[in-house]
C-alpha cells in the first residue's frame, strides 16, 4: 500500500462531517417525436454536461446518472434511483442538493422524448419525490419555458442571492432555456446549444464573478442568461431568453458546482481584448468561450491538451497548451499563432458531429399502382396499361434530401390495335429498377418531395400460342422524374406518388420516344 | 437518332411488324370498300317513268356488286382471325367455319412475291377442316405506291352458274370491269370508271334474246354507255345489234334526273314515241 493510499484511507476513516452533496440525473433525447425534426446536439450536450459536473464541478461520478437517449420509463427509473441515493445521503446527515439536467425537444406542456412524453406536472411531482432539500431542474428545450410560466414563471434578469457555505436553502429552482413561445435553439458553430453551452461554460469557471472557487446559482444563471441573450440576439430565429422559477425558502444563495481547487486553471485578464474559444483536444470538443469584459474570466480544467482560439472579426490565432492539476495558466501567457477561419480544427470536430446527428431516417413501403405509357398510340399499339406492386426504400436526411431504391412488378392482360388487322389479345409483364433522389419537406404530418430518378425498365410481351409469335421484350434505362405526397401517422406512412421516365428506344425501326407512367400508391413505416 | 436510340436501348425485340406485314397480306384481298361501286340512289324511291337506261345500269351494277360482295364477305371473315400460319413470303388463315354455308369450311392462302409488290391468293372451301380443298376464288394484285389496298389486281369467281373475272384498278380513276362467262360464252361484261368529281360511266354488253316476243328467238347484242354525274343524274345510250335485228341495229338515247326519271327519250327506229327535249339532259353528248 503506497503513502497516498494510506493517506486517503485515514482520510475515509475520519468521522463524516455534514455537508452539501449533490446528485444528478442528466437526459437527453435527440429525437422527439416523428413530428419533429431531429436535433442534431441534445444529447451531445448531455455529455458535456454530465462532463463539467463530474470534472471540474465538484458532482461525484456515481451521483450522476446520464439517461440517453432519454425515455419517460426510463427518466422515471433514474429518478427513483436519484430518490435511493438522496435518502442514502441524507442518512448519513449531508444534505443534498439535486440537479436535473435535460436536453431534447419540448411543448408547452411536456418534455418530448422520442415517442414518449414527460408532462412538466409530472417532472414537478419527480423532483418533489427526490427528497432532496433543494431539487433544480435546467430544461434545455424549445418551449421549455412554460414549465416555469405555469407556476408563474417570467423572465427574470440577473439578480443576487446571499452566498452561504451551508444550504440554507430548502425548495425547487426551475430553469429553463427558453419562453414558453419560443424556440431553443442550436448551432453548428458551437457544436450545440447555446443554452448548455454556456451553462457548462458557466460551470466550469466562467461564471464564477467573484472567484471564490464555487458558481451559485445566482451566477450560473446571469452568466447564462446575459450570454444566451447576447449570442441569439443575431440569429434568425430570434433572441431566446431563459428563464428562472424558484420556490426557495430560507436565505442564502446555492453553490452549483464547487470549482475544484486541485484542477488547472485558465485564467483571462480584465481588459482584455478578444473572445477565447477553449476546446478539447483530446475529446474533439468545445468546452467554453469567454471575454474578459469587467473583470477577469477563468474556467477550470481537467489535467489535458487544450487549443485556445482568440477570435477577431477578421481573423482567428490559436494557441495550445497543456495543463495538469494545480496549474493556473494566463491566456495572455500563450503564445498565438494567426490562422485561417477554414483551417479551425475544431470545425472538423463539429462538423462531424453534424453529420453524425443528421442521421437519415428511412421507410421501406408496399406499393400498389399502374403503368403505362403517355402516348396512346403506344398503349394501344405496343404497351397496355398493367398493374404493378413492389416496395420501396427511401432515406431521407434533415436537410431535406433523399434517396430511394424501389422494385415493381406487375402484368396484366391487354389489346393490341394494329391498323389492318383485328385486334390482338396479349399479356404485358414488367419490372423496374429504380433509383430516385430529391427534396422533400420536413417530415411533418404532411410532406411532399420531388426529384430525380432512373428505371431500369424491363417490359415483356406474350402472345396467344395461336398467333405464333414469339415473346418479345424491351430493356432500356429509362430517366425522369417523380414527385410523391406522404401522410405520415406516428411511424406509418401512407403516399402518393407519380413516376415519369423518358424511353427512348426503336420500335419497329423507328425512333420512338414516350413518356412511362407509374401512379404509385404506398403504405409502409418510417425508422 | 436511330444508332442513339440504340445505344441508350440496352436491348429487346418489341415489334409490330408481324402484324403489320398481315396488315399488308390483308389488304391485298378484296375488300369490300375498296370494290364498291357507288351509284346514286333515288332519295323518293322509285318513279312513274324511269328511265329504261337507268334501270339497266343500277340492275347490272347491282348484280356486279352482288358478285364482289360474295368474295368480300370471305375477306371480311379472315380478317376477324389471326393467321394460322405465318412465313415471311405467305399466310394462311383457316380453316374456319364458312359464314355461307355452315356445313363448309374456308381456307385462304397468300403468297407474296419476293419483290414484295404482288400478292396471290386462293379462297378455297372444303366439307371437312383438313380438307381436301377447292378454289372458287383465286386472285392476284399488286400493291399500290403508297398503299398496299390501292392497287390493281384480278379476281377469279368459279361456281356452278359459271366463271366470273373481275379486274380492278384501284389508283385515281377507280376501274373495275367485269365479265361473265356460261360454257366459255361470254354473256355479261360491263366496265365501271369512276370519274374525280364522284360521277362515274359505265359499258354495259349483254348477250341473249332481248327482243324474242316481237320479233324472233335469235340472240342479240346489247351494249350500253352511260355516264352520270355525282347526283345521278345521267345520260345513256344503248344500241341493240344482230340476232333477230338482222344487220340492223336500233339505238336509244336516253336522260335522266337525280331520281331516275326520263327527261329525254329517243330512239333511232322511232319504236317509242320521244319524250322530254335533249335540253333537259344534265350534259351533251360529249
Amino acid at each position: 500500500m503506497t503513502v497516498g493510499a494510506l493517506l486517503l484511507a485515514a482520510a475515509l476513516a475520519r468521522p463524516a462531517e455534514a455537508e452539501v452533496r449533490r446528485v444528478a440525473v442528466i437526459a437527453a433525447n435527440n429525437d422527439g417525436g416523428m413530428v419533429y425534426r431531429p436535433l442534431y446536439f441534445a444529447e451531445d450536450d448531455a455529455r458535456k454536461m454530465a462532463d463539467v459536473l463530474t470534472s471540474v464541478g465538484g458532482y461525484r461520478p456515481g451521483d450522476v446518472e446520464v439517461v440517453l437517449p432519454a425515455t419517460a420509463r426510463r427518466i422515471e427509473d433514474a429518478f427513483a434511483d436519484a430518490r435511493r441515493r438522496v435518502e442514502a445521503t441524507r442518512a448519513e446527515g449531508h444534505e443534498v442538493v439535486f440537479l436535473f439536467y435535460y436536453s431534447g425537444h419540448g411543448d408547452e406542456e411536456r418534455l418530448l422524448l422520442g415517442e414518449s412524453s414527460l408532462e412538466y406536472t409530472a417532472l414537478e411531482d419527480l423532483l418533489a419525490s427526490t427528497g432532496a432539500e433543494v431539487r433544480l431542474a435546467f430544461l434545455d428545450s424549445c418551449n421549455s419555458g412554460a414549465a416555469t410560466r405555469s407556476k408563474g414563471g417570467s423572465r427574470v434578469p440577473a439578480f443576487e442571492f446571499e452566498l452561504a457555505e451551508r444550504l440554507d436553502a430548502e425548495g425547487t429552482v426551475i430553469i429553463t432555456s427558453s419562453t414558453g413561445d419560443e424556440a431553443s435553439q442550436e448551432s453548428d458553430e458551437i457544436g450545440g446549444s447555446y443554452f448548455t453551452h454556456f451553462l457548462a461554460s458557466g460551470l466550469s469557471g466562467a461564471a464564477d464573478r467573484d472567484e471564490d472557487g464555487a458558481v451559485t446559482l445566482t451566477e450560473a444563471y446571469a452568466y447564462v442568461y446575459d450570454e444566451t441573450v447576447i449570442r441569439t440576439s443575431t440569429t434568425r430565429i430570434g433572441t431566446q431568453h431563459p428563464t428562472f422559477d424558484w420556490e426557495l425558502s430560507g436565505e442564502g444563495d446555492l453553490v452549483l458546482a464547487e470549482l475544484d481547487p486541485r484542477r488547472a486553471v485558465l485564467e483571462l485578464p480584465a481588459g482584455e481584448a478578444g473572445i477565447y474559444a477553449v476546446f478539447d483536444l483530446q475529446r474533439r470538443a468545445y468546452l467554453a468561450e469567454f471575454a474578459a469584459e469587467d473583470g477577469a474570466a477563468r474556467i477550470h480544467l481537467r489535467p489535458g491538451r487544450y487549443q485556445v482560439q482568440r477570435r477577431f472579426p477578421t481573423h482567428l490565432q490559436v494557441a495550445e497548451v497543456d495543463v495538469d492539476d494545480g496549474d493556473r495558466v494566463a491566456l495572455t501567457d500563450l503564445r498565438f499563432s494567426p490562422l485561417e477561419y477554414e483551417d479551425n480544427i475544431a470545425k472538423g470536430a463539429i462538423e462531424k458531429r453534424i453529420r453524425q446527428a443528421r442521421m437519415p431516417d428511412s421507410g421501406v413501403r408496399l406499393a400498389v399502382g399502374v403503368m403505362g405509357p403517355d402516348r396512346r398510340d403506344i398503349a394501344e399499339q405496343y404497351l397496355p396499361d398493367i398493374p404493378v406492386a413492389g416496395v420501396s426504400w427511401r432515406v431521407a436526411w434533415q436537410d431535406g434530401r433523399w434517396l430511394s431504391v424501389d422494385l415493381m412488378a406487375g402484368s396484366g392482360s391487354g389489346t393490341l390495335w394494329v391498323e389492318g388487322v383485328s385486334a390482338v389479345p396479349t399479356s404485358l409483364a414488367a419490372t423496374t429498377l429504380g433509383v430516385a433522389a430529391g427534396y422533400a419537406t420536413l417530415p411533418r404530418r404532411f410532406q411532399v418531395g420531388t426529384g430525380l430518378r432512373a428505371d431500369l425498365l424491363w417490359m415483356g410481351r406474350r402472345f396467344d400460342p395461336s398467333q405464333q409469335i414469339d415473346d418479345q421484350r424491351l430493356v432500356t434505362v429509362a430517366p425522369g422524374v417523380v414527385g410523391w405526397a406522404g401522410l405520415n401517422m406516428g411511424r406509418f406512412q401512407i403516399e402518393l406518388e407519380w413516376r415519369q421516365v423518358l424511353v427512348l428506344y426503336a420500335l419497329d425501326d423507328t425512333a420512338t420516344s414516350f413518356i412511362m407512367h407509374q401512379a404509385i400508391l404506398g403504405a409502409g413505416v418510417r425508422f | 437518332m436511330l444508332l442513339v436510340l440504340t445505344v441508350i436501348a440496352c436491348g429487346g425485340d418489341l415489334s409490330n411488324q408481324v402484324f403489320t406485314e398481315d396488315a399488308d397480306f390483308i389488304a391485298a384481298l378484296p375488300g369490300a370498300e375498296q370494290l364498291a361501286i357507288a351509284y346514286p340512289q333515288p332519295d323518293a324511291g322509285p318513279v312513274d317513268e324511269p328511265s329504261d337506261i337507268y334501270v339497266l345500269n343500277v340492275e347490272a351494277v347491282t348484280s356486279g356488286q352482288q358478285l364482289l360482295d360474295a368474295v368480300t364477305s370471305v375477306t371480311d371473315e379472315v380478317v376477324l382471325l389471326p393467321p394460322s400460319e405465318r412465313g415471311d413470303d405467305y399466310r394462311v388463315w383457316g380453316p374456319t367455319p364458312f359464314d355461307g354455308d355452315p356445313n363448309l369450311f374456308v381456307r385462304v392462302e397468300m403468297s407474296r412475291a419476293a419483290t414484295g409488290a404482288t400478292y396471290g391468293y386462293a379462297f378455297q372451301l372444303g366439307e371437312t377442316s383438313t380438307g381436301p380443298w377447292w378454289e372458287y376464288v383465286s386472285g392476284t394484285h399488286v400493291a399500290g405506291e403508297t398503299e398496299v389496298a390501292v392497287g390493281s389486281g384480278s379476281i377469279t369467281v368459279e361456281s356452278a352458274w359459271g366463271t366470273a373475272v373481275v379486274d380492278y384498278d384501284l389508283r385515281a380513276g377507280r376501274e373495275i370491269d367485269l365479265s361473265a362467262s356460261q360454257d366459255g360464252e361470254e354473256v355479261v361484261q360491263w366496265s365501271w370508271v369512276e370519274d374525280d368529281d364522284g360521277g362515274a360511266t359505265l359499258d354495259y354488253a349483254q348477250a341473249g334474246d332481248l327482243v324474242g316476243d316481237l320479233l324472233g328467238e335469235e340472240d342479240e347484242e346489247l351494249s350500253a354507255t352511260s355516264a352520270w354525274l355525282a347526283s345521278g343524274a345521267g345520260r345513256g345510250v344503248a344500241r341493240l345489234t344482230g340476232g333477230d335485228l338482222g344487220g340492223s341495229s336500233v339505238e336509244l338515247v336516253q336522260c335522266w334526273d337525280e331520281q331516275g326519271a326520263i327527261t329525254w327519250s329517243w330512239d333511232s327506229m322511232g319504236w317509242t314515241e320521244e319524250l322530254g327535249a335533249e335540253s333537259d339532259c344534265p350534259f351533251s353528248a360529249e
